[in-house]
């Protein structure tokens, strides 16, 4: 498990705590991505934060991501896999763009990723 | 990269140092009936508000740009009549520090700090209100904020899960895995995925909307989505059944005949 103590900054934990969901949950069981679908895309792209200063959501981390995903579960329907995970994450991220607003600062995008993370690990 | 990295955060974290935001601190400040001296300096010892601050050599471009860096202060005194901004050194208070960045003595003659001593009375409501605003301002999520200060103002009672614990949160996953088997039994690793709804533009919608969240979300988005997050999702995906047992079949086999082997077989896929 790569530990997203890498770096420091305020997000450091919650792309610790994505980062066990991801590893411990999504990648571990298919049922487990199944049932908690959501939680494993909000984590893939709280995880998708990279390390250092800079607070932004990097595409290419978002794929590799879930390419991990699907290649660890996916079995022979990994890119149907792939695809579904690529398309909810891209829906995740319209949405909060419409709940945010265009001028909101990525930190928040961020934020809001990580309030709905804790939300559907409450769930 | 490092450098690249720290001139972009400039940007990022400019906002907190700027007048605007001091501005709009001493408004939050005095709008509370709060007491508060602003004072040029390093913030004291104390209690921090954040988990991890930014490392301090992240500042060094921010302060080369001229911006102060602003830390907030929150003191608890024992005794009322020592100066707000002595207490905390004197050790006869109880001191929440916020900043952006750690602050290290490296940082001492090259950036100018300010901090911002709060008299804090009722030490509950205080820190809530400051909590709430500092996670406004700054678009932080509760998690980036100290277990024990969260614990303080009833945040993890409220919202347990953002005060769990890294061991927490894996003992929570493996007991969701543990009781999704227990329903269960695990399926093989080759699901048909019948419902996913694939889209060959599916890339490049996480692409296209990650790319404008970084890049400070300038166009449209391309997924044309309209479902929201907490609706429930349509993307489940199915295993297939699992292969049928061979001693079954053969138990089949032998009790109603071949006919209906292969008809089993013939619906079971």
């Amino acid at each position: 498990m790569s530990s997203g103590k890498t770096h420091g900054g305020p997000f450091a934990e919650v792309r610790t705590l994505a980062d066990i969901v991801l590893e411990s949950g999504c990648k571990k069981s298919l049922q487990f991505l199944n049932t908690h679908f959501d939680l494993c895309v909000l984590a893939i792209l709280i995880k998708s934060i990279p390390a250092g200063s800079m607070v932004r959501l990097r595409p290419e981390i978002v794929r590799r991501l879930v390419e991990e995903v699907a290649a660890a579960v996916g079995g022979g329907d990994r890119e149907r896999i792939r695809n579904a995970l690529l398309k909810r994450a891209g829906e995740m991220m319209a949405q909060l763009r419409r709940e945010l607003g265009d001028s909101a600062p990525s930190e928040a995008y961020v934020a809001k990723l990580a309030e709905l993370f804790f939300m559907k690990l409450e769930a | 990269m490092v450098a690249e990295s720290a001139r972009q955060f400039c940007h990022q974290i400019g906002s907190m140092n700027s007048e605007a935001f001091r501005e709009g601190l001493r408004r939050f400040l005095a709008e509370g009936g709060y007491a508060w001296v602003e004072h040029s300096g390093p913030p004291p010892p104390g209690v921090k508000i954040l988990k991890t601050a930014h490392p301090p050599r992240i500042a060094e471009r921010l302060c080369e740009e001229g911006f102060p860096l602003v830390y907030i202060a929150a003191v608890r005194r024992r005794n009322p009549t020592t100066p707000l901004e002595e207490a905390c050194h004197r050790g006869e208070a109880i001191c929440y520090i916020y900043g952006d960045v750690e602050w290290a003595p490296e940082l001492e003659h090259r950036c100018r700090p300010v901090t911002f001593y709060v008299d804090v009375k009722e030490e509950k409501k205080a820190l809530e209100a400051l909590l709430l605003y500092i996670a406004k301002t700054r678009s932080l999520p509760w998690v980036a904020f100290n277990r024990e200060i969260l614990r303080i103002v009833g945040l993890c009672d409220a919202a347990p899960n953002i005060c769990l614990t890294e061991e927490a949160v894996v003992k929570k996953v493996e007991a969701m895995r543990k009781q999704l088997a227990a329903q269960r039994p695990e399926p093989p690793k080759s699901p048909t995925a019948e419902d996913v709804e694939t889209s060959p533009d599916a890339t490049a919608n996480v692409t296209a909307e990650a790319d404008d969240t970084a890049e400070t979300q300038k166009t449209e988005s391309k997924s044309g989505a309209a479902a929201g997050i907490d609706r429930p999702h349509t993307h489940k995906l199915h295993a297939p059944a699992a292969r049928l047992d061979p001693a079954v079949l053969e138990l089949v086999r032998r009790c109603c005949g071949e006919e209906c082997v292969t008809r089993l077989l013939a619906c079971h896929e």
